[in-house]
């Protein structure tokens, strides 16, 4: 969103206005992630399991370029969105999964933890389910980001909660943790390029700081299906931006 | 993210949406305040570390901001908008690492930004770092190799683009 802005409204080369974007994401993250490791909500050893797989995916997504259409590609993240999109709104009402058994991998990583949360003013313990699809959506999603040049948060938060079932809370502020691990080195290319204009970073990098600071905050005094309802939301927008950009729409 | 704003669906919503509206004021003055959920000094150690490594990235940034304004004058930011749509804005940045370095000995205000989003850049790796050191002092091996992968990738991604 950052980048339309950029480029449509204020005139700035694109290359720039994607380095202003990827800042940005940093911005979010780190801001957001400060508050989520204070707290405890963010499941460390979740986080790095899974960013091995999207990692992975983001490296090598550049030899499935060639193999793809990036039209196709566009059409089908759509779907996988709006499938997310349709099973996370089914489960609007919970607030945190219960009776969920950890995956034997998740056992044998300790990847179990607990968190409280704020909003029921209880500490919530959580197991661990589904590593392996999350594993190889987490590639996906590496690979989807890599060449789309979206953020992979609107795949990992999904994964985390559809496949691992993980609570909600825990799911966003790991994958807030993960997201900012791998802007950070699309941003160090940026950098070293000169693909950082000082100017335009600058006030979004502080606006969005200040934003995902408080945000984070609020998140964790929200109720957990309210949470899940705004992600909706968010998933919808995002099919629908991919859709248009598969099916050459001009919606943007 | 005012998810209580945003939502209009759902029977049991609308007694929520009126509690988030009310309590948004409650919500605001109390969102600096830790909810006191870690129980790791580690992943305190990590928010500390993150919290640090934003500061200062924004204090430079900001810092640096008000002065490039400042010193080119506010009337400068319209003339810098036409620089910035071609792709090479000679005036409003820095061309490579080096030159912010040697910027930075001059004082130039793109050269204190340009620092603060280098800060801000490394800040997300904290994390990661920190958490390596932990996972080798309680010699937990699958999860060192796990975190050595996920700083290998970043690296080889790094220099392959190169």
């Amino acid at each position: 969103m950052i980048i339309p802005l950029l480029t449509l409204f204020l005139g700035v080369d694109i290359r720039h206005a994607i380095g202003a974007s990827i800042v940005s994401v940093i911005a979010t993250s780190s801001g957001a992630a400060s508050a989520y490791f204070r707290d405890g909500l963010t499941n460390r050893r979740v986080g790095l399991l899974l960013e091995t797989a999207t990692t992975t995916g983001a490296v090598t997504g550049a030899f499935v370029t060639s193999l793809v259409s990036g039209q196709v590609l566009y059409v089908i993240f759509a779907g996988v969105l709006s499938y997310s999109a349709l099973a996370m709104f089914r489960k609007r009402h919970s607030a945190t999964p219960t009776g969920v058994a950890d995956h034997p991998w998740s056992s044998h990583l300790r990847l179990a933890a607990s968190y409280h949360d704020f909003s029921l003013q209880k500490t919530i313990h959580y197991n661990v389910a589904g590593v392996p699809p999350a594993l190889a959506a987490m590639y996906a999603a590496g690979v989807v980001s890599g060449l789309l040049g979206i953020g992979s948060g609107v795949l990992k938060v999904p994964a985390m909660d559809l496949l691992m079932r993980l609570p909600i809370k825990v799911s966003s502020a790991t994958s807030n943790f993960m997201i900012g691990v791998t802007a950070a080195a699309s941003a160090g290319v940026y950098f070293a390029r000169g693909d950082i204009v000082p100017l335009v970073a600058a006030p979004v990098a502080l606006g969005i700081l200040v934003g995902a600071i408080l945000g984070a905050r609020l998140m964790q005094r929200m109720g957990s299906p309210a949470i899940r309802r705004v992600f909706v939301a968010v998933l919808i927008v995002v099919a629908i931006q991919m859709a248009a950009k598969g099916l050459s729409w001009p919606l943007l | 993210m005012l998810g209580g704003d945003k939502d209009k669906r759902g029977p049991g919503s609308s007694s929520e949406v009126r509690q988030s509206g009310l309590s948004m004021a409650r919500l605001l003055r109390s969102a600096l305040a830790p909810t006191g959920g870690a129980d790791s000094a580690v992943e305190k150690n990590i928010g500390h570390a993150l919290l640090w490594g934003v500061t200062a990235a924004a204090t430079l940034i900001a810092v640096g901001l008000a002065d490039l304004l400042w010193s080119s004058g506010l009337g400068a930011t319209t003339v810098s908008m036409s620089s910035l749509t071609s792709s090479e804005p000679a005036v409003w940045t820095f061309r490579s690492p080096a030159g912010m370095l040697s910027g930075l000995g001059g004082g130039d205000p793109n050269a204190i930004i340009g620092l603060g989003l280098l800060i801000l850049i490394v800040t997300p790796v904290l994390p990661v770092f920190l958490s390596l050191v932990s996972f080798l002092r309680r010699r937990d091996l699958p999860f060192v190799l796990i975190t050595l992968w996920v700083l290998a990738v970043l690296v080889a991604g790094l220099l392959w683009v190169r």
